[in-house]
């Protein structure tokens, strides 16, 4: 056994540049935070195993910039993505403002992907500038689920990653399913095709 | 754990349960297993050959009606071998933490595998303990010592339950029970009985033949018995507790033994039980104190996770790792080919050699701009070690800034970007021949709203040709006529760059001393001007015409007006400086080979060698031919 997991999922953080990101990721991955700001230029990643619903599940999370010179560069990571989380500041208006921009780049650069929608900097009520009525309220129209987090004080964060992991467990185990019935679907026609022809003779 | 074992010398359960009971109750509280193993449990030759017995069941229904009243009993595993038999029952409680049950048996008897001797055997796993149960029943005869030993080898050896623990010395604990029929060696039947009545055991246990073997090694390695209290258990008459009373009259002999060997056994009883007078044989019991390995699920949990982790972290740490000292490079404002450097340092942070290499992104077909060169463009740094990387950028356009993001990757780890900034100062060469015609002042003092109508072709055009070309040729028909390998010799650096200064601000001071380096400028102009100078569509066209003069004549009418008055300004020029190729050494061929390159340039400036000879050629039909009505149609 060469391989010491179940499954491999490629996780990606976008949003805005300070959202907190690379924070987010460094909370899951190494459990530390780190109070000084470093701005994430390029594309990096972690890795995390989780031991998910009795499966092992191997995470590869990658943290982009999140400037928006480098948009058009960061766009060419999606490919390959099975989970995609968004990020704002629940105390930056604009963040939040800017989730609509984000969502929409999920669209143009992915085919089928799991996302969740997640307010991080939860940790400062009287900073907080997006409220959660209004965020889940934004969430529920977009047909995603909301998490609002604190990397700093490590509040969510499990949660919010493992949510995304079953998320994308979910899905591909319903799209074997669907193969599954297609396979079968396959075969019956290949039958009624065959069985045509000697009618025929 | 309740061990016992009997030979029941082919007889049925008793009717009456009730001795049974007792020795199967031997303690208050209710035993976790019991392990009952018999032998001879049926000598008829049905058993024997077909291997079917109903005394099986009935010894069964038996043993499940006699366990302790205070707990259930369930079946773990049941094996016979003709006559020999071993059950494993355990509380019910503790059933559903029973796994991985297996049976075995080894027949050793006549042929060396018939039934009638040999070994049987139960393995399952108690929690996280692995336990083996085994009942033997080895050959007869008071010399038939060897016999027996080899009959406990093979069983020890040949018993395999087909998964793991497969072999009996595998389990964590191992209890062995059985008629082991060693027997009492140099004493007679007379001497053994009357130490018996003496109560005087040891010394009979000396001559024990099974302690003998077990001392010598020759079985039994690294199992423990407890101390034999109990008068021999073999042979009696039937009934009664009295010693063999027939003609034979066998020394009576400790058959009838249970071993033990694993870590945390404790032996609380050992003995016989001599109510149960059926057989020849009296049945003997242990009672062990066993300690059983439970998973701690939420230790074994948080320790699975912990591991996980440090795995995780441990790949983490070894993913390559590098700094780079700048990542946003800013070079100082950039002049037409003149390059510059910056140095950026890669440091490897990490645990491992880095790879690191430049890839393209998005769509570009390249990993860098065509004005950046990056050296080296992929490499290894070894862990603590440093990288210096070059960038160099040579402007050969006419572009207002130069910004690129260049992708560092680090292989099978991050990416890192580098974005690669400079402004460009503007400058006469890169400029299209109708801006520079409708400059009204050198090309640094224009404004730039003039600039833009220049470009975009509003303004007035205020020359017939560019005003810094007819200054380099200017320079050349007053210093350079008679100089020799005018377009041959390169100039200094140096002194270039001061020529374009010069014509870019419009310094009207003599614009050069060095001949050398106003035609090398003349080439350099006529090179990067923004469009080759024979409009790039016609090409084809001027290489199929170069043979005839008139045809090449109808073609230059094709030209833009402005193109045409260089063309034809440069050919003048030419021709005047062949008048004196005595001094300087020209000739028409060796010029129309460097101008036929210029100024019919392709835009990615190879020509294949078949068209350069007919640009040549055609180049070569203006400087052999009169150009005098050419000029006359351009002056109307």
């Amino acid at each position: 056994m060469a391989r010491d997991y179940d499954h491999l999922f490629k996780l990606l953080i976008i949003g805005d540049s300070g959202v907190g990101k690379s924070s987010l990721l460094l909370r899951f991955a190494d459990n530390t935070f780190s109070g000084s700001y470093i701005t994430t230029i390029g594309v990096d990643f972690k890795i995390r195993t989780v031991n998910l619903d009795g499966k092992r599940v191997k995470l590869q999370i990658w943290d982009t910039a999140g400037q928006e010179r480098f948009r058009t560069i960061t766009s060419t990571y999606y490919r390959g993505t099975h989970g995609v989380i968004v990020v704002y500041d629940v105390t930056n208006g604009e963040s939040f403002a800017n989730v609509k921009r984000w969502l929409h780049e999920i669209d143009q650069n992915c085919d089928v992907v799991n996302r969740v929608l997640v307010g991080n900097k939860n940790d400062e009520p009287e900073r907080k500038v997006v409220l959660t009525e209004d965020a889940s309220r934004f969430a529920e129209t977009m047909g995603i689920q909301l998490f609002e987090t604190s990397a700093k004080d490590n509040i969510n964060v499990e949660e919010m990653f493992l949510s995304v992991t079953r998320l994308v467990l979910r899905s591909k185990q319903e799209m074997k399913e669907r193969q599954q019935v297609t396979n079968t679907d396959t075969v019956n026609l290949r039958k009624s095709n065959k069985q045509t022809r000697k009618k025929c003779c | 754990i309740f061990v016992g074992t009997w030979n029941v010398n082919g007889k049925a359960p008793p009717t009456d349960v009730e001795n049974l009971k007792r020795w199967l109750n031997c303690s208050d509280e209710p035993p976790d297993i019991y392990a009952i193993g018999f032998q001879e449990l049926d000598l008829s030759k049905e058993a024997f050959i077909f291997n079917e017995t109903v005394r099986e069941a009935e010894w069964q229904k038996a043993l499940e009606w006699s366990t302790h009243p205070k707990a259930k009993y369930r079946l773990v595993g049941i094996v016979r071998l003709v006559g020999i038999q071993l059950a494993v029952m355990i509380n019910y409680t503790h059933f559903e933490h029973v796994s991985n049950v297996a049976v075995d048996y080894v027949g050793t008897g006549i042929l060396g595998k018939m039934g009638n001797k040999g070994g049987v055997a139960v393995s399952f796993q108690l929690h996280n303990t692995t336990l083996c149960f085994v009942n033997c029943h080895l050959a007869a005869h008071v010399e038939e010592v060897e016999r027996r030993n080899q009959d406990y080898n093979d069983i020890n050896t040949k018993i395999n339950f087909k998964r793991h623990p497969q072999a009996i010395k595998d389990h964590d604990q191992i209890y062995w029970l059985g008629d082991m029929n060693y027997r009492i060696r140099r004493l007679d039947t007379h001497e053994v009985k009357k130490h018996i009545a003496m109560g005087d055991l040891n010394t009979i246990l000396c001559h024990d033949q099974l302690n003998q073997e077990k001392e010598r090694g020759k079985i039994l390695a690294g199992f423990e018995e407890g101390d034999i209290n109990f008068q021999p258990t073999y042979k009696y008459d039937v009934n009664s507790d009295r010693y063999d009373s027939s003609e034979k009259a066998r020394a009576p002999a400790w058959t009838d033994r249970i071993f033990f060997k694993g870590k945390g056994i404790y032996q609380q009883l050992y003995r016989s039980f001599m109510e149960l007078k059926i057989s020849d044989h009296k049945p003997v019991n242990a009672l062990f104190r066993s300690e059983i390995g439970i998973v701690n699920r939420e230790k074994y949990r948080r320790i699975h996770e912990d591991l996980l982790k440090s795995m995780d972290k441990l790949e983490n740490e070894f993913l390559p790792q590098v700094t780079i000292d700048s990542t946003d490079v800013v070079f100082d404002t950039v002049k037409f080919r003149e390059p510059q450097a910056k140095d950026i340092i890669v440091a490897n942070t990490g645990m491992v050699p880095v790879d690191f290499k430049f890839i393209q992104k998005n769509d570009e077909k390249s990993y860098c701009k065509e004005w950046l060169r990056i050296t080296p463009f992929c490499g290894r740094i070894n862990p603590g070690e440093k990288s210096d990387i070059r960038l160099e950028i040579n402007l050969e356009q006419a572009l207002q800034s130069l910004d690129d993001i260049l992708v560092l990757h680090l292989e099978g780890g991050k990416d890192l970007f580098i974005t690669v900034s400079a402004k460009c100062q503007r400058s006469c060469f890169t400029m299209s021949v109708s801006t520079l015609c409708r400059c009204p002042v050198p090309i640094l003092n224009l404004t730039p709203e003039q600039l833009k109508h220049a470009e975009n072709g509003q303004s007035q055009v205020l020359y017939s040709v560019p005003r810094e070309l007819w200054l380099l040729i200017d320079f050349l028909y007053r210093k350079a006529l008679k100089t020799r390998d005018l377009f041959e010799s390169s100039a200094l650096h140096e002194e270039m760059k001061k020529i374009r200064e010069c014509l870019d601000s419009g310094t009207l001071d003599q614009i050069s001393d060095s001949p050398y380096a106003v035609a090398e400028s003349l080439l350099i102009f006529l090179s990067f001007t923004k469009d080759p100078v024979v409009p790039y569509h016609l090409h084809k066209r001027c290489i199929e015409a170069c043979e005839s003069f008139a045809q090449c004549k109808e073609i230059l009418e094709q030209f833009h007006k402005l193109e045409r008055n260089v063309f034809l300004y440069v050919c003048m020029f030419l021709q005047d400086l062949l008048k004196y190729s005595v001094d300087n050494g020209l000739d028409c061929h060796g010029l129309s080979i460097i101008f036929g390159d210029i100024l019919m340039r392709t835009p990615m400036r190879n020509t294949p060698k078949p068209h350069c000879r007919k640009k040549t050629r055609f180049i070569e039909q203006f400087l052999t031919n009169d150009l005098s009505d050419l000029i006359q149609v351009n002056k109307q």
